[in-house]
């Protein structure tokens, strides 16, 4: 009898009864054993089996460990040999699984008929129908707009949008474009470098949440612990963490002083520290930052537009560089008004001129987020796709219509065709033509440069959890007319990878062996920069001291990401850190519905809170009541749209 | 064994042979036992299964050991059920003797071939708070050891269970031979 018989039969008969008869109440209720037609390869039942792939929950691309029993991922756990994680997982990777065998799934392909009502197609019936809308559509405006692919699938699409005459937009909600250009005023590069912080002795965090979204959570929690810990073999002191910014996050939480300037001027801070390390010769000053010295503003200057004494701001110059291990890093909220990209410049101006780039901040290892695509792409494809510029769109790993403005959702509706390639119904897929249901990553083969160096490959580490879902790379191929599936486009691919890194091993091995420890991990060489001609820009807007009256600060949260962790109730439901127990509340779907893109609008990939710039203290609290609007409305639009939503089943 | 592959051609049955148990390859008739014709199958023991699968022709007559197909009892805590492409491999070429044999083999290969697998009754189940790792008791009591607690499969033509399985005959045992009987042992 097991807890739950028990239990049962407790509540039936009441406890005193079920207790004395706890014998009498029949034979367990009969077992029965399946055997496997043909035993699937490398399973032992009753032993785990492990397989390393890959995290795509978001950009960072952490490696993976899956533990498979009886043919079935059951628990993911970071892979320790990967160096974007260390062995780390965080608890949206964790989540993954939800992600695997979520219901909500599209399991068929689906086109929308006539009437408006979806109806499931066969495989070749929708290959054809996509084959049927390319040829149309040639010449007349074709877009594929993905999340971003650093690896195989994303040259597969850009390969084929060469071919037929389209374009690739890749998307990603958290594309970081401040961090990208601020990198390019300062340094005339747009890369987004490596951050030391394991080995740093003074973090200054301008907003960046690197503990929650920012570009590799999980890596950089992981060396924050490091770097924040008394160790052996260190001088005796541990990593002094000071986060600068409206809103204490979580990674704000972590830090040994908080310190909230104005919405908006966090670069001037950055800027007057700068000077002051300058002006008294704190550090060895690189040769082309002396010319910086007379232009930087100095801290009495600016200290009353940032509301910060000009006595602090020299304490915290002084700190930075007598640790001769600081790195500032900028993002996040502080990174989102007009001063975003300024903000990180300075950043970059601070640990130069303290003789930190080239020591915490590496460029060489860049992060893959630097091919992402920027926001003018978008709204390039967006106004294109208003003047009736675009006939056939296809959207694969992202879902614009639920993080985009309404403007996205709009424009869709002048696009002649709308081919989907998602895993589940979300609002993108729900306003589409044609869905065409895509395999899990922990399904599909396919590969990732998370940063310069480190090729992660993925595998499938189970049986397609959903029969009837296919590769999206195999569905191109196919579409495309190509030979040979997306596993063979991979591994030509690795072939030339191979003639690097294959050290006379034959490719077999070679293949095996990255498959094995989950990629190839390799360092990049390190890159050297100098000020860029643009810094004199940066100037400029220092001089500029207008502000805005009101600051709308919208923050990513932790556990929802960009909203693509609405899919995974475990997520929905968790605690958001930082919200004074303000949180979004998980909607569960009305009974009865069937399983729609409204289930995911109802909780929001953002939490938002507007409070007036000149305020001293975040009050989470009285700020919290703000806009929850939006979203809602949109919601509440695709719901009048799409009255017709298919059932998964 | 030779009778009953008659069916098949001689050089045809020489040549897959290989792929054949041990001890159905040396084709030797069993020593001691010869396994009875059941005109009456309702009056077994047992429950009954969807495939009328007789252990004491397989273990008792043919001789082939446990092992052949509960294979995973050595290295896992499941003895494991055999696949259906373990009983296709060798009933690809043994057709049975009797029409009743013949039945229950023509089940096996559709089975296989349709790829629907019987949903065997489950005999021996343990509740859920309670380990039984197969391998260490097959690793201290020897391969030989399955009859201590599943009674002699041999001569039985439809599986019964043969102890309690209750936690007294565990431990029972675990007294007799001095190991063990911390809570922790199986309930974990």
């Amino acid at each position: 009898m097991d807890r739950r018989r028990f239990l049962t039969v407790l509540g039936a008969t009441g406890g005193a009864a079920a207790a004395a008869s706890a014998c009498d109440i029949g034979p367990e209720p009969t077992e029965h054993l399946v055997p496997y037609v043909v035993p699937p390869e490398n399973q032992v039942p009753g032993i785990a089996t492990y397989y390393a792939t890959t995290c795509r929950e978001c950009a960072a691309g952490c490696g993976l460990h899956a533990k498979v029993r009886e043919g079935r991922v059951i628990k993911l756990e970071g892979n320790p040999e990967s160096p974007i994680n260390q062995g780390r997982l965080c608890s949206r990777g964790q989540a993954a699984l939800q992600g695997l065998y979520n219901p909500d799934r599209v399991t068929d392909p689906m086109a929308r008929g006539a009437n408006g009502q979806w109806q499931k197609l066969t495989w070749d019936d929708a290959v054809g129908r996509l084959q049927a809308q390319v040829k149309q559509a040639r010449g007349k405006g074709i877009a594929f707009v993905t999340g971003l692919e650093s690896g195989s699938f994303g040259e597969l699409v850009d390969a084929w949008m060469k071919e037929i005459g389209g374009r690739h937009v890749t998307y990603e909600p958290f594309a970081f474009e401040a961090l990208r250009e601020g990198n390019r005023i300062a340094f005339g590069t747009a890369a987004i470098p490596s951050y030391d912080f394991a080995s740093a002795r003074y973090i200054l965090s301008f907003g960046a949440d690197f503990m929650e979204t920012w570009l590799s959570p999980v890596g950089y929690q992981n060396a924050f612990t490091r770097a924040h810990a008394f160790e052996a073999g260190r001088d005796g002191s541990m990593a002094k963490f000071v986060y600068v910014g409206p809103r204490l996050s979580l990674t704000g939480m972590s830090a040994d002083e908080w310190i909230v300037p104005k919405p908006g001027t966090e670069f001037m801070l950055a800027l007057a520290m700068a000077s002051v390390i300058l002006t008294e010769r704190l550090a060895p000053p690189p040769p082309d930052a002396l010319r910086l010295q007379h232009l930087l503003p100095g801290p009495e200057r600016i200290a009353g537009s940032v509301g910060v004494e000009a006595g602090k701001i020299q304490r915290l110059a002084r700190d930075f560089a007598a640790s001769k291990g600081g790195l500032a890093v900028a993002g996040g909220i502080a990174a989102q008004y007009g001063s975003g990209a300024l903000l990180v410049a300075a950043a970059n101006v601070l640990n130069y001129v303290a003789g930190q780039v080239g020591k915490t901040v590496k460029f060489g290892p860049n992060h893959a987020l630097e091919a992402a695509g920027s926001f003018k792409h978008l709204a390039d494809l967006v106004a294109d796709m208003r003047a009736e510029k675009i006939s056939l769109l296809l959207v694969h790993g992202a879902n614009p219509g639920h993080s985009l403005p309404a403007a996205f959702s709009e424009a869709l509706g002048h696009v002649g065709y709308k081919v989907s390639l998602a895993s589940y119904w979300h609002e993108t897929a729900a306003a589409a033509d044609l869905v065409l249901p895509d395999f899990h990553p922990l399904e599909q083969w396919n590969d990732s440069r998370p940063q310069a160096g480190v090729y992660a490959l993925q595998q499938p580490v189970m049986q397609p959890v959903f029969p009837n879902t296919r590769h999206a790379g195999d569905v191109l191929l196919q579409v495309a007319g190509k030979s040979g599936g997306f596993k063979d486009y991979l591994q030509t691919r690795w072939r030339a990878l191979h003639v690097r890194y294959g050290h006379g091993r034959s490719f077999e091995d070679f293949w095996n062996d990255a498959l094995q420890h989950g990629g190839i991990y390799s360092e990049a060489p390190a890159q050297t920069v100098r000020l860029g001609p643009e810094i004199s820009r940066l100037m400029g807007g220092a001089a500029d001291t207008s502000l805005q009256l009101t600051t709308l600060i919208v923050f990513p949260s932790v556990a929802l990401h960009d909203g693509r962790g609405a899919k995974s109730f475990p997520i929905r439901s968790r605690k958001s850190p930082g919200t004074a127990g303000w949180r979004c509340i998980p909607t569960p779907r009305p009974s009865g519905s069937s399983p729609t893109a409204t289930s995911y609008s109802s909780s929001r990939p953002m939490e938002r809170c507007v409070r007036p710039s000149g305020s001293r203290r975040v009050s989470a609290r009285t700020s919290s009541r703000s806009p929850r609007g939006r979203d809602t409305r949109r919601t509440a639009d695709m719901r009048r749209t799409d009255p017709s939503m298919p059932s998964s089943s | 064994m030779t009778k009953r592959s008659g069916n098949v051609g001689a050089g045809v049955a020489i040549a897959l042979l290989i792929a054949l148990p041990a001890a159905a390859q040396t084709g030797q008739s069993a020593p001691g036992y010869k396994a009875p014709v059941i005109s009456d199958t309702g009056r077994l023991k047992g429950p009954r299964q969807p495939i009328f699968f007789r252990h004491d022709i397989h273990v008792g007559q043919d001789q082939i050991p446990c092992l052949y197909c509960h294979n995973t009892v050595t290295i896992s805590s499941e003895p494991g059920i055999p696949a259906l492409q373990t009983c296709f491999g060798c009933h690809q070429l043994i057709g049975g003797s009797t029409p009743s044999h013949q039945a229950e083999i023509k089940k096996v290969r559709e089975a296989f071939l349709t790829k629907k697998q019987p949903e065997w009754v489950r005999v021996h189940a343990l509740p859920g708070f309670v380990h039984f790792p197969h391998q260490r008791h097959i690793k201290v009591l020897g391969t030989d050891a399955c009859v201590t607690c599943h009674g002699d499969v041999r001569t039985m033509p439809q599986v019964y269970q043969f102890a309690t399985l209750k936690m007294g005959w565990c431990v029972n045992c675990h007294v007799q031979r001095n190991v063990s009987r911390d809570c922790t042992l199986c309930h974990y």
